[in-house]
């Protein structure tokens, strides 16, 4: 069964130049205990997506969905109040910068026994010990100690450990998890990682990941989601996008992973030009501006999605049947 | 923090000798002194000359710059020339009057000044937003004198609600305080309004919300405590400024308070009480500040008292 299915998200942002199209007409799902990468790069709308579907977006942004269904419920008709008794309880989130993520001025237990005492009632003494056991299960060492300090007083890998503590607290059935490791040390972020996959091997949580680093994904999710200027260009489980990928932009991702035969100074291939500005997305593919294969339809018209399996689908009019025949070259 | 403390009233002493020095030479240099006859027209030369000697005025300024110090370190700060009793009286005679009004002041200017700003930045662009800021201009624009002239004219002369002198029903505070509130008003409302956007812009609030922080808790719990860290760091000069009296509003509204004496000890050329005010005003602001960076400290774990 799906655990989150949304169909047709649409969010943009009206600010003073005019209107952020940062998503456009996104669907997908989450099965229970499923992990799904979401990849793409900066700007590509991956966090807006998730921040859509949470209800986590300012007031300005215009979010617009067909479904979005979490659990059974339909969230798009639920009451502000009824999906914040969701946050921190079913859906749990990690984000980015550790350094910033957590408030200043309150201590870890203060911050970490809160969802506890939201979502959970439970009294000063019930939280600290369920807090204890998170700090423990997160692999802190000396929690009594570390309980009693502030954010500051921590490194920013252990700020990342309490965040995804304090994601966990309720015990969720989905954890978000927005690039997690991305502003921390090369070492830090692996062992997050592995925090990350050890947790997901105990629990029955769907999780989703989001992240620039095919890498992590690989080591992660069985799905990926490969986003571009706010739409999804393909999607299908890790065997389908590493080995099969039908789109231009996928290529693009997978060709600029460091190789383990890449030769010292051999330079990564990142894919030239710069995202679409999403004030102003161009009327037909979005990576129509970079795209090797791009055909004067690409300019015009958005790609249909083409399914190609029950799991891969791609939206390229390199799809089409009457198209011409390309495939991935490193 | 005990030693930090030490430290910080180390340097204040420090801060007070040179104070002390300063005001000394400065007055000493000021033109006319309080006996000399451009001074008191109507008493002989040479009376004039007596009375300055036995007060010491006769002897070299660095001898009586010595002279000072000596009475001071026992705590005595002299006998006003101009006015009758000594000066540690006069002082603790007159600052209840500045400090009664100022501290409503302070009092005053944080519970309006502070939930004004969290309105503007809850409504950012709105009427009660524009309202604020447009108050918040006027409040910092207008200087005190003019202020006091106008409401002292509207509500005292014109329609006469409220008194125009004197402290003697709580009636007579309105004015004084609302005077002396109205620019840090202005400023604590700015503050509190940029610091509070800043604030619930932050990642932490996010977070927040992520776990299921119901608004009115994210604002009064999350936002508020950060946003309100400029207000505290503000609190030490406020409190400094306030409780020490204000020369135009306690002559305005004829305040026995020691801003008034301050102000009149100058032009008597009282010496002793000129200095004697410059130093309890002195130790006042040090002390102010102290206690609003311990306090900065209490509320901010990130501000390392020890390392400054
Ligand atoms: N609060 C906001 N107001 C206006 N525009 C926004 C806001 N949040 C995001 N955007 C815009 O929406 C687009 C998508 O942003 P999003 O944060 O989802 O990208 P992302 O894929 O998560 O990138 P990154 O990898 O850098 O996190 C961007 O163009 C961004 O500028
Ligand atoms: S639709 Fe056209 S421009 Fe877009 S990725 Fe496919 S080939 Fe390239
Ligand atoms: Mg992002």
């Amino acid at each position: 069964m799906n655990l989150l299915e949304v169909k047709n998200l649409n969010t943009s942002f009206h600010i003073g130049v005019g209107t952020v199209h940062a998503v456009r007409g996104i669907s997908f799902h989450v099965a229970q205990g499923e992990s799904v990468g979401i990849v793409g790069e900066s700007g590509s709308g991956k966090s807006v997506t998730m921040l859509s579907v949470t209800g986590l977006l300012p007031d300005y942004a215009e979010v617009s969905a067909d479904t979005i269904r979490f659990d059974g419920r339909e969230l798009t008709k639920l009451s502000r109040k009824e999906v914040r008794a969701l946050h921190g309880s079913e859906i749990g989130m990690i984000f980015q910068d550790p350094m910033t993520s957590l408030n200043p001025l309150f201590t870890v237990e203060n911050q970490l026994t809160e969802p506890l005492k939201l979502h959970r009632r439970m009294d000063k003494r019930a939280a600290r010990a369920r807090a204890l056991e998170l700090l423990r299960q997160v692999d802190i060492p000396n929690p009594e100690a570390r309980l009693k300090q502030y954010p500051h007083e921590l490194s920013g890998g252990l700020r990342q450990r309490v965040m995804i503590a304090m994601a966990i607290a309720c015990e969720p059935k989905m954890i978000i998890a927005d690039e997690p490791t991305t502003a921390l040390d090369v070492t830090i972020q692996a062992q997050i990682l592995e925090l990350l996959q050890t947790l997901k091997r105990e629990s029955n949580a769907s999780i989703i990941m989001i992240t620039h680093d095919m890498g992590v994904i690989a080591s992660m999710c069985s799905r990926i989601l490969v986003m571009y200027g706010g739409a999804v260009c393909e999607q299908g489980d890790v065997r389908e996008i590493f080995y099969g990928a039908k789109h231009p932009y996928t290529w693009g991702l997978l060709n600029s992973i460091p190789k383990v035969h890449q030769k010292r100074g051999e330079k990564l291939v990142p894919i030239v030009g710069t995202p679409p500005d999403m004030l102003q997305p161009p009327a037909g593919c979005p990576f129509s501006p970079r795209c090797r294969y791009c055909m004067p339809v690409c300019r015009a018209y958005m790609p249909p999605v083409t399914a190609l399996s029950d799991t891969h689908s791609v939206a390229c009019h390199l799809m089409h049947p009457k198209a011409p025949k390309i495939g991935r070259e490193d | 923090m005990l030693k930090y403390i030490i430290k910080r009233l180390l340097a204040g002493v420090l801060t007070m000798v040179v104070l002390i020095t300063v005001a000394f030479f400065m007055m000493h240099a000021m033109p006319g002194g309080p006996f000399s006859p451009s001074e008191e027209k109507n008493v002989p030369k040479q009376v004039l000359e007596r009375i300055a000697a036995s007060y010491g005025l006769d002897q070299p300024v660095w001898k009586q710059y010595l002279n000072y110090w000596k009475n001071l370190l026992r705590g005595d700060l002299g006998i006003s020339y101009k006015t009758i009793g000594t000066v540690n009286e006069k002082i603790a005679g007159h600052f209840p009057y500045s400090a009664r009004v100022g501290g409503l002041a302070v009092i005053f200017s944080l519970l309006v000044g502070i939930p004004m700003g969290l309105i503007a930045a809850l409504h950012r662009g709105k009427a009660a937003d524009m309202a604020t800021l447009a108050l918040a201009t006027i409040g910092i624009s207008v200087p005190v004198f003019v202020l006091s002239l106008l409401l002292g004219y509207l509500f005292s002369y014109k329609l006469k609600w409220l008194p125009t002198y004197g402290l003697d029903s709580w009636a007579c505070y309105i004015l004084p305080v609302v005077c002396l509130s109205f620019n840090p008003i202005a400023y604590i409302a700015r503050q509190t309004r940029s610091s509070m956007l800043e604030a619930l812009e932050q990642d932490y609030i996010r977070t927040a919300r992520a776990k299921g922080v119901s608004e009115l808790m994210v604002v009064a719990k999350h936002a508020l405590k950060n946003a309100l860290t400029p207000v505290i760091t503000y609190l030490g000069p406020l409190v400094a400024g306030l409780l020490t009296g204000s020369f135009i509003v306690e002559s305005r509204f004829a305040i026995p308070g020691l801003g008034y004496y301050f102000v009149r000890s100058i032009s008597d050329r009282d010496y002793t009480m000129i200095m004697g005010i410059v130093i309890f005003f002195g130790l006042f602001v040090v002390i102010c500040n102290l206690v609003s960076d311990i306090l900065l400290a209490i509320v901010d774990p990130r501000v390392k008292l020890e390392n400054e």
